[in-house]
């Protein structure tokens, strides 16, 4: 009886582990497994006549490390990765060539403050509520897929949390 | 003396005077309370001169409407200030001036601030008058190079100018709020 439990338990088990298995490769047939996932995906409303943007997310390593290397959205003729500071009262911003690094197992949150993709020449500026498309190119995982969830001006994080992309 | 020890003696009281010099230059960067300039007022189209800094102290931030996070967060900031500070918010003007005439015109900023708080006027013009403005309080506005556009780095806080149109402090947006609301209130009070 309990043999038998168990038995059934493990079988079911490795069809449950099969299936998940297939549905997780089913879209990286051709790509390796991603080593990062992307959460919180958020961006602000532009004000009206704005025709540049800025996007927050976090990147969370599972290992090994990895390097996002751009990014681009079909709403802007150019997205860059930047990075900002404020110093003796004077805000200075700039763009980050080389990409973000993410270290293996940790994670980097892009956020208001800091680092930021920059969204440039939007095709129209963002709209409360509204999802913009964003591709990260990542130099290991490939390309992942991400819609920034508009938020109003002036939000300091996202509300209500996002699903995770992988 | 050895030629060597004149030279020593030369060079020092050389730096010296540099020292001096250097000093001099920047008392005379100090804040100045006077010299005129000649703005618009985006919203009214009205002119902007320094008799307009005159009566009522007034609240200054310096930026550019295609900066994508700080601009926009310390106007939206400004707002919530100004709803603080109730009825005593009419003692107060608040001013947003470009530092990006060239793309900020007055009908652009005007558009733009529709987006904020209705009391925050917007300041546009020509560079050489919005110069002068920033030139008296030592803002910093400096164009940077992105790809084929540009960006500006600038001065992040907000001013606090007297009734007389002189800096008398400053507040952080990042400030806490009953922070911000205390120097307002010390400003309107002054």
């Amino acid at each position: 009886m309990l043999s038998r439990d168990v038995r059934s338990q493990s079988s079911s088990a490795v069809i449950m582990v099969a299936f998940l298995a297939l549905l997780a490769l089913a879209p990286h047939l051709a790509a390796a497994e991603p080593l990062v996932t992307v959460s919180e995906p958020w961006s602000r409303v532009t004000p009206p006549g704005v025709r540049t943007g800025a996007g927050y997310l976090t990147i969370t390593s599972r290992g090994p490390a990895d390097r996002l290397v751009s990014a681009e959205s079909p709403r802007a003729r150019r997205v860059e990765i930047h990075d900002m500071s404020m110093t003796g009262g004077v805000m200075k911003m700039w763009q980050l060539k080389d990409g973000l690094l993410i270290p293996d197992g940790g994670s980097l949150v892009l956020a208001p403050g800091g680092k930021h993709l920059m969204f440039f020449e939007l095709e129209r500026g963002f709209v409360l509520g509204e999802k913009i498309p964003v591709q990260l190119h990542f130099e290991k995982s490939g390309t992942i897929r991400v819609e920034l969830v508009v938020q109003p001006l002036g939000a300091k994080r996202p509300t209500p949390p996002t699903e995770p992309f992988k | 003396m050895s030629s060597r020890t004149s030279l020593v003696v030369l060079v020092g009281s050389g730096l010296i005077g540099l020292a001096i010099l250097g000093l001099g230059l920047k008392q005379r960067e100090a804040p100045r309370p006077s010299g005129p300039f000649s703005l618009i007022e985006v919203k009214s189209k009205a002119p902007f001169t320094e008799q307009e800094l005159r009566g009522k102290p007034t609240a200054m931030f310096f930026g550019f409407s295609s900066c994508p996070d700080v601009c926009p967060t310390a106007l939206v900031t400004a707002g919530r200030w100004l709803s603080g500070l109730g009825a005593d918010a009419e003692k107060i003007r608040f001013v947003f001036v470009t530092v990006d005439p060239e793309r900020d015109s007055p009908d652009k900023m005007a558009e733009y601030l529709t987006a904020f708080d209705a009391r925050i006027l917007g300041l546009s013009g020509e560079r050489a008058e919005i110069e002068k403005l920033s030139g008296r309080f030592g803002v910093v506005a400096n164009k940077v190079p992105a790809g084929d556009s540009y960006n500006y780095e600038h001065t992040s806080l907000i001013l606090l100018l007297d009734r007389s149109g002189t800096l008398v402090d400053s507040v952080d947006f990042e400030d806490r709020e009953d922070k911000a609301l205390g120097k307002l209130r010390a400003l309107i009070a002054r």
